[in-house]
C-alpha cells in the first residue's frame, strides 16, 4: 500500500501496473471462455455431482496466489462476460452485476459454491435407507428432496427425464418459483442443470433444441423453463455477506422472473425497469451514490453474517419444525451476545477439520435426524463441550457435580437445559382435510393441518401472515424426550396423515402431487356432488376441524383420491392408493401394514426435529431444584403423556407415558425394592422410636404431675 | 445451676467431651436447617420449598452450608473415635456407655415408678439407660448420615467403583436412608433429648453442664446415686488407704 500512495516511487508503480496487466490478461482470457460460444462453455461446464460452476478467471487450481489484502480492496463490479461495469463513467452500465465474475475475480467461486447451503443436496448421493423410504425424492437436499416441510404432501421436483407432462409437478425453473429461491442463495441447481450445463447457455444453444415457455422435451430442468430470459441465479454472495442486504426486493425480481437482475437490486446497487414475466427486457439503472470516483463499488462488507441474515431464511421453518424464539429472552446464548457462527463456524473459522479451510462454505451443522443432506459433515458445528468443558470465550464450564454419572451417559445436554420450549411447533401436520382457516396462501397450503403440541388445531400460515417470528405467541410446553444415537434428546416428533402411492416392487411410498389433493378438495367444496364421499370426513373430537380417523372416513379419502387421480389423467399404474397415518399404511378403513421406523420417530414419513436452540439458563435447568426436579411422581419427565397416535377412533389423541417411550419401566426410586424397603425400613423406625421417646416423656411428666400434686394435697 | 456449690462439685464431662459435644450443636444445628430446603426439593412443584430455597440464596447455597456441615460432623465422629481410642476419659466412658442388663431393669422399674407401681426410682450409675439411648442414637445416626452423606456427595465415584446393577440401588437406599434417619435423627434430638436436659421436671431451664462439666454432689446423688457412692468409697478407701 506504501508503494502505491507514494507516485513518486518508480518501482511502485511498475509492479501495480504489472499485477493489472496480469490481471486484465487473465480476465482477457476467462471472457473469451465464458461469453461467447455456448459450445465452449460446455466444454467448461462441470459434469456431474460436486463439479458444478465454472471456474472463473483468475481463480481456481490455475490462480496465481494473490498477496494477502485482509480486506476486499477497491473493485469494479462486472457483468456475466466479465465485463466491467462503470455506472460513474458510463461504461457498461444497463447491465445487471455477476457476483460469480466480480466476487470469483479473487475469491473461489467453485469451491464456494460446492457448500450445502448453494448445493442443497443437488447431485448427493441418497443415502439408502432415505431412498429405501421415500420413491419421489432425486436428492437428499431441499433440492429434490423433502423440500423445507415437515412431513408429506408437498410439491416434488420432476425427475430428469418424464414420459408425461401429468406427471411433471416441480422442474428446476419452478424450484425458483414456488418461494423455494427467496432463500436459496443461489449457485448450484440455480445455475446449472442435472448434466452440468449452465441453463441459460444451454438453452440460448439452438444444438440443444430447447425453447423458452417450451415442453422442451419433458425435461424436468427445462419443461416450460425461460432461463434464456430470466438467466440463471449465481451465488449470491452479498445476500450474506451484505448485513444491509434487502431480501424482499430481490426476492420481488425473483417473482417477476428477473433472475440474474435479483442480485443487483438485493444489494442495493440499482434498480431494474422491465419483467422478464411481462415479455420485457429489463435494464438496470445504478445507483450512483453506492460508486466511488473512479467507478468502484463502496460496500459495507461483513466477512462472517450476522444474526439476522441467517434468521431470515431460519426463523419461519424454526418456528414451524422446532417452536423455535431465537430471542435473547428464551435463549442464554443469544442473551449472552453469541452470534449464530459463533457455534456454526465455517471456512477458516471452522471447529472440524471437516470442513476447515480458507473460503470452504460448509457451515458447521449439527445432526438433524430428518435432515439428510451431506450427512458425512454431521457435528460439525461447535458442540456444547467445546465451550462448556474447557471454558472457551469464558463459558461456564459445567461440573455437574453430585449428578450420578448415568445421567452424562445417557442424557444429552439439551434433555436438561432445554426443559421448556417458549414456542409452539407443529406437532401434527395432516395433508388430507382442507384447512379453512382465514389468511393461508397460496391456496394449496389450505391441504395442511397443523396441531400444535397440545394438540390443538394451529393456523401457522395465518399466524405468518399477521406477525412476524418476533411476535410469537409464547405457548411454553415441555418436549418430547426419545433415544437418539444411545442419548435422550428432546425433540419434536411431527406425526403426519396423508394420501400415499404403494409401487409394486418398491419398498417405499410415493405420494400424489399437493396441487392435485388441493383440487381434489375444492372441486369437492364448489360441488358437493363432485367427490360426494369427502363429505362423510367429519370432526369427530369436536375442535371445529375435520380428521381423517374413522374406518368409513379413511375409505372416503382414499375412494376420493383414487377417483381424482383417475379423473385427471394421473398414471396410477402399478400403484395402489393409501392413506398413511405415521407408520400405518392403511389400505382400506380396516386393513393396514405397519410401516418401519426408528423409535425416536413417530412416522418414517414425518419429520423428528432435534431441540438445540433456546437453551435455558443452567439455574433453570432439569436437576438445579434437585433430584425431584425428574424423580418424582409430580415430575413429568417420566410421568408426562406422548402422543402417539394423533387421532383415535374418536378423534382423540393415543398417548402414552413419557417413561414407557424411553422404557423405563417405571420411576426407578419407587420400584426398586431396595429403595422401598429401606423407606420403609426408617419410616417404621421412626414411628416407633418416636413413640416410645414420646411416651417415655409424656409418663415421666405425669409421674411427676401426680407426685406433686398429692404432695400438695398433704401438705 | 442447682442449688449446691460449685466448689463441692464433681467433674462430669472432661473437657474434650465438652468441645465434642460442642461441635455436635453447631454441625447438627447448620445440618437440620440447610437440611429443611434440601428435603423439600422433593416436592418441587409446590410454591414453599422455592421460596425457602430463595430465602437460602439459591439451591448451591443451601448445598455448600449442609456439605461444610456434614464435614464438621465427620470431623466431630472422627474425634470421637479417636478420643474413645486413645484418652483414658473417653475409653472408660464408652465402656460405661455400654447397654448392660441394669440398663433394662432400669426402664422397666423407671416406667412402673411412673406408672405408680413402684414407689422408688431406679438408682443409676454414671449413664442412665436414657443417656446411653441418646449416646448410641447419637452413633448410630452418625453413622448412617456420615456413610450416606459420602456416597450421596461422592455419587459419581461410589458408582465407578460398583458393579453397574447396583448402582441405582445402592444411591437409592444411601437417600432413602439419609432422608429418613435425618427426620429421626432431628425428632428425637428437638422432642427428646432437649425435653430431657431443659423441659424434664426440674430441669428446666437447663444447666451450664455442657458449658463447665460440672454437676454438684446433690445433683450427682439425685441422679446418678450408684455413682456418687462409688465415688464416696473410693475416696474413703483413699483415706484409709492414706
Amino acid at each position: 500500500m506504501k508503494l502505491m500512495s507514494n507516485p513518486d516511487n518508480g518501482w511502485g508503480w511498475f509492479v501495480v501496473s504489472l499485477i493489472f496487466a496480469s490481471t486484465f490478461l487473465l480476465l482477457a482470457l476467462g471472457s473469451a471462455t465464458i461469453g461467447g460460444d455456448p459450445a465452449k462453455a460446455q466444454v467448461n461446464a462441470p459434469q456431474g455431482p460436486g463439479a458444478e460452476g465454472v471456474a472463473p478467471p483468475g481463480v481456481g487450481s490455475t490462480s496465481k496466489p494473490q498477496p494477502p489484502t485482509g480486506v476486499c480492496p477497491p473493485f469494479k463490479l462486472r457483468d456475466e462476460q466479465g465485463n466491467v461495469i462503470d455506472p460513474v463513467h458510463g461504461i457498461n452500465d444497463k447491465v445487471p452485476y455477476s457476483p460469480k465474475q466480480t466476487c470469483g475475480a479473487c475469491h473461489n467461486y467453485q469451491l464456494i459454491t460446492e457448500g450445502f447451503h448453494f448445493a442443497q443436496g443437488k447431485g448427493e448421493a441418497l443415502p439408502p435407507e432415505y431412498a429405501a423410504r421415500y420413491n419421489w425424492v432425486l436428492f437428499p437436499g431441499n433440492y429434490g428432496g423433502n423440500w423445507c416441510s415437515p412431513a408429506p404432501l408437498y410439491r416434488q421436483l420432476a425427475p430428469k427425464k418424464n414420459s408425461s407432462a401429468r406427471m411433471i409437478d416441480m422442474t428446476s425453473f419452478d424450484f425458483v418459483t414456488a418461494t423455494c429461491g427467496d432463500c436459496h442463495p443461489g449457485g448450484g441447481p440455480l445455475e446449472y442443470d442435472r448434466d452440468g450445463f449452465r441453463y441459460d447457455v444451454r438453452m440460448r444453444d439452438p444444438a440443444a433444441g430447447l425453447t423458452p415457455g417450451g415442453e422442451n422435451h419433458l425435461d424436468g430442468d427445462y419443461f416450460k423453463a425461460r432461463w434464456s430470459e430470466t438467466g440463471v441465479i449465481e451465488a449470491d454472495c452479498l445476500l450474506c455477506h451484505l448485513p444491509e442486504y434487502d431480501y424482499k426486493k430481490r426476492n420481488e425480481q425473483l417473482a417477476d422472473l428477473n433472475f440474474k437482475w435479483a442480485a443487483t437490486v438485493g444489494a442495493g446497487f440499482g434498480h431494474v425497469k422491465g419483467r422478464v414475466a411481462a415479455g420485457e427486457r429489463p435494464e438496470v439503472t445504478y445507483n450512483l451514490d453506492r460508486f466511488d470516483a473512479d467507478g468502484n463499488i463502496k460496500l459495507h462488507l461483513a466477512p462472517e453474517p450476522r444474526n439476522e441474515t441467517c434468521l431470515h431464511c431460519h426463523a419461519k421453518p424454526g418456528w414451524k419444525k422446532r417452536g423455535a424464539a431465537f430471542s435473547p429472552r428464551t435463549d442464554v446464548h443469544l442473551k449472552a451476545g453469541l452470534r449464530c457462527v459463533d457455534c456454526h463456524a465455517a471456512g477458516s473459522k471452522a471447529v472440524d477439520p471437516r470442513i476447515r479451510g480458507k473460503e470452504v462454505h460448509q457451515i458447521g451443522k449439527g445432526d438433524d435426524p430428518s435432515g439428510w443432506v451431506r450427512n458425512d459433515l454431521d457435528n460439525t458445528m461447535r458442540q456444547c463441550a467445546d465451550c462448556h468443558v474447557t471454558g472457551y470465550l469464558n463459558a461456564p464450564v459445567a461440573k455437574h457435580e453430585g449428578l450420578p454419572p448415568v445421567h452424562l451417559e445417557k442424557l444429552s445436554c439439551q434433555a436438561c437445559h432445554i426443559p421448556w420450549r417458549p414456542v409452539k411447533s407443529a406437532q401434527v401436520q395432516v395433508s388430507d382435510v382442507f384447512n379453512t382457516g382465514p389468511l393461508i396462501t397460496p391456496p394449496p397450503k389450505r391441504i395442511w393441518t397443523f396441531y400444535d403440541p397440545f394438540m390443538k388445531y394451529w393456523n401457522h400460515y395465518g399466524e405468518l401472515a399477521r406477525f412476524t417470528t418476533r411476535d410469537q405467541p409464547t405457548d411454553p410446553y415441555r418436549p418430547v424426550l426419545t433415544w437418539y444415537k444411545g442419548k435422550i434428546y428432546p425433540v419434536n416428533r411431527v406425526h403426519s396423515a396423508w394420501p400415499g402411492l404403494v409401487e409394486e416392487g418398491k419398498p417405499g411410498l410415493n405420494q400424489p402431487f399437493m396441487k392435485d389433493i388441493f383440487l381434489m378438495w375444492q372441486k369437492h367444496r364448489q360441488d358437493p356432488a363432485q367427490y360426494p364421499e369427502l363429505a362423510k370426513i367429519k370432526d369427530d373430537n369436536g375442535d371445529g376441524v375435520p380428521e381423517v380417523n374413522r374406518p368409513e372416513e379413511i375409505d372416503a379419502f382414499i375412494q376420493s383420491v383414487k377417483a381424482y387421480l383417475t379423473d385427471t389423467g394421473f398414471d396410477l399404474a402399478g400403484k395402489t392408493v393409501v392413506w398413511v397415518m405415521d407408520d400405518r399404511a392403511y389400505i382400506s378403513g380396516t386393513e393396514w401394514r405397519p410401516l418401519p421406523k426408528h423409535d425416536f420417530e413417530a412416522s418414517p414419513y414425518a419429520s423428528v426435529y432435534k431441540y438445540s436452540h433456546d437453551v435455558a439458563p443452567a439455574r433453570a435447568a432439569l436437576g438445579a431444584k434437585g433430584c425431584a426436579d425428574c424423580h418424582s411422581k409430580e415430575a413429568p419427565w417420566f410421568t408426562a403423556r406422548i402422543v402417539i397416535y394423533p387421532f383415535g377412533e374418536d378423534g382423540k389423541p393415543v398417548t402414552m407415558k413419557q417413561a414407557d417411550h424411553l422404557r423405563y419401566q417405571t420411576v426407578p426410586s419407587e420400584a426398586e425394592p431396595w429403595i422401598y424397603w429401606t423407606r420403609i425400613f426408617f419410616i417404621w423406625l421412626t414411628v416407633v422410636v418416636m413413640l416410645g421417646l414420646i411416651g417415655h416423656m409424656l409418663l415421666e411428666a405425669w409421674r411427676y404431675y401426680r407426685k406433686n400434686s398429692k404432695g400438695e394435697k398433704s401438705g | 445451676m442447682g442449688k449446691g456449690s460449685l466448689d463441692a462439685a464433681v467433674l462430669r464431662f472432661p473437657l474434650h467431651f465438652r468441645i465434642q459435644h460442642f461441635l455436635l450443636i453447631i454441625s447438627v444445628t447448620l445440618l437440620v436447617l440447610s437440611a429443611i430446603p434440601l428435603w423439600a426439593t422433593r416436592y418441587p412443584f409446590s410454591g414453599w420449598p422455592a421460596g425457602v430455597i430463595d430465602q437460602f440464596g439459591g439451591l448451591e447455597a443451601v448445598r455448600a452450608v449442609h456439605r461444610r456441615a456434614g464435614f464438621l460432623l465427620i470431623f466431630t465422629f472422627a474425634y470421637h473415635l479417636l478420643y474413645v481410642l486413645i484418652h483414658p476419659d473417653g475409653r472408660r466412658d464408652f465402656l460405661l456407655m455400654l447397654p448392660t442388663k441394669k440398663d433394662f431393669a432400669d426402664l422397666f422399674q423407671n416406667l412402673s415408678y411412673f406408672l405408680g407401681k413402684s414407689q422408688k426410682p431406679p438408682r443409676f450409675g454414671r449413664f442412665a439407660y436414657f443417656e446411653k439411648f441418646d449416646y448410641w442414637a447419637m452413633f448410630w445416626g452418625c453413622v448412617i448420615m456420615i456413610g450416606t452423606g459420602i456416597i450421596m456427595l461422592y455419587s459419581q465415584t461410589v458408582a465407578a467403583v460398583l458393579p453397574p446393577t447396583w448402582t441405582n440401588a445402592v444411591l437409592g437406599v444411601a437417600r432413602e436412608a439419609h432422608y429418613h434417619e435425618a427426620i429421626l435423627a432431628a425428632l428425637a434430638l428437638f422432642i427428646w433429648h432437649v425435653f430431657n436436659v431443659h423441659f424434664k421436671p426440674g430441669k428446666f431451664p437447663g444447666s451450664l453442664v455442657w458449658w463447665h462439666g460440672r454437676i454438684t454432689r446433690e445433683e450427682q446423688e439425685k441422679e446418678h446415686p450408684l455413682e456418687h457412692e462409688e465415688m464416696v468409697s473410693v475416696s474413703a478407701l483413699n483415706k484409709e488407704i492414706l
